[in-house]
């Protein structure tokens, strides 16, 4: 049980994601769409009619953001920011041997495993024909391969950018134009023809 | 060192080392501004609801900047003092940081803004409904002086009850609302 705890608490896996922005900030906001209508529904001193409404006002608010954030921010920043890298830093190694960012973080997923595992990985059909024969050398020959901090550097950065600008400015106003539709449809919230019948 | 450089330094050591506080705490200062801000300039809300929506709103990322921080940072520590070989500790320490983040979005954050704010929220909706009632009260002495016949005069003091929403909902679910729209 202990030895189970310490192996996630140590694990390369969740490692790879707490240092991913996209991936930690999704899992996140996804938290914060199960933790906050949870805190609301749990609120004795509310009406329960009151706290159905704006709990599922929550959910469905952190949910499009959240589907927003996948669909268009991470796509968009993800390869912009390696294009826009390639043409800065073009004197930079990294810039030169990988294409894009998944290239990069195919290559760097590879080079941070053992050198056993790591000849391998590139046995596998899938990394065949991935790499050129100078990073084949260099992942089947060196110990330690180079990580490229900087290209890493240019996605994460650009994925905070992206993050910032997604889930604080662009997803609130897509999700403003979604939730309350989606309540009406659901019949938590009355349209204004029905409340002036019921006046 | 020019500015490629001081940039490509910053980026470098990003790429060693993202901790998983600078997003959410980047993400929490820009909401912090932008969404009152967004509160503000809509045209159809009524101006008190619109004022306390967005101090509301930007009330809560105050209390979610440093919690996120202080939860990430915090849990940092105790991975420190965890008895590993200094790889798993580097990795420990990254993973007890990202799940002292999560645990700030699910549980801190939405504990600290309910007990926080609220009062708070409280005291100042109190604050104004006390300074609207010393108004109507001073109204209705002035209006009386000049109208000896007065038919309603309760009038003023039950608008000003429901006078910062539109319908109850609203009303309670802005009070209880932990950082939604």
């Amino acid at each position: 049980m202990i030895g189970g705890v310490t192996n996630f608490l140590t694990s390369s896996t969740l490692s790879s994601i707490s240092q991913n922005t996209a991936a930690s900030v999704s899992i996140e906001t996804g938290l914060k769409s199960i933790g906050r209508p949870a805190f609301i529904l749990a609120d004795k001193k509310i009406e329960p009619q009151t706290k159905r409404y704006a709990a599922m006002k929550e959910f469905l608010y952190q949910a499009t953001c959240l589907a927003t954030y996948m669909a268009i921010i991470i796509p968009v920043f993800k390869n912009g920011s390696f294009k826009l890298a390639k043409k800065i830093f073009k004197e930079e190694e990294c810039f030169k041997l990988f294409k894009n960012t998944n290239h990069y973080l195919n290559y760097r997923k590879i080079a941070s495993m053992n050198k056993n595992d790591r000849v391998a990985t590139l046995g596998k059909e899938k990394y065949k024909n991935m790499f050129s024969k100078e990073i084949k050398d260099k992942l089947m020959t060196t110990n330690n391969p180079e990580a490229y901090n900087l290209a890493k550097g240019v996605i994460e950065c650009s994925n905070i950018i992206g993050s910032v600008l997604g889930l604080a400015i662009f997803a609130p106003q897509v999700s403003h134009l979604i939730v309350h539709p989606v309540l009406k449809f659901i019949g938590m919230e009355k349209d204004e023809q029905s409340k002036t019948k019921t006046n | 060192m020019g500015m490629k450089d001081s940039i490509k330094k910053v980026l470098v050591k990003l790429g060693e080392n993202n901790k998983p506080t600078y997003a959410v705490m980047a993400i929490a200062v820009v909401k912090g501004i932008a969404r009152p801000l967004f509160t503000m300039s809509d045209k159809h809300a009524d101006p008190e609801t619109k004022k306390y929506t967005a101090i509301r709103e930007g009330l809560t990322e105050v209390v979610a900047i440093p919690t996120y921080f202080a939860c990430g940072e915090l849990a940092g520590k105790v991975a420190n003092k965890l008895n590993l070989s200094p790889e798993k500790k580097a990795l420990a320490r990254s993973n007890f940081m990202f799940l002292g983040v999560c645990a700030a979005a699910l549980v801190v954050i939405p504990a600290l803004a309910s007990i926080t704010i609220k009062p708070f929220m409280n005291k100042i909706q109190n604050g104004n409904k006390s300074k609207e009632k010393i108004n109507e009260i001073s109204n209705i002495s002035e209006q009386s002086k000049f109208n000896s016949v007065k038919k309603e005069p309760n009038f003023k003091a039950k608008k000003t009850m429901t006078s910062y929403y539109s319908n109850p909902i609203q009303a309670q679910t802005a009070i209880l609302k932990v950082g939604g729209l």
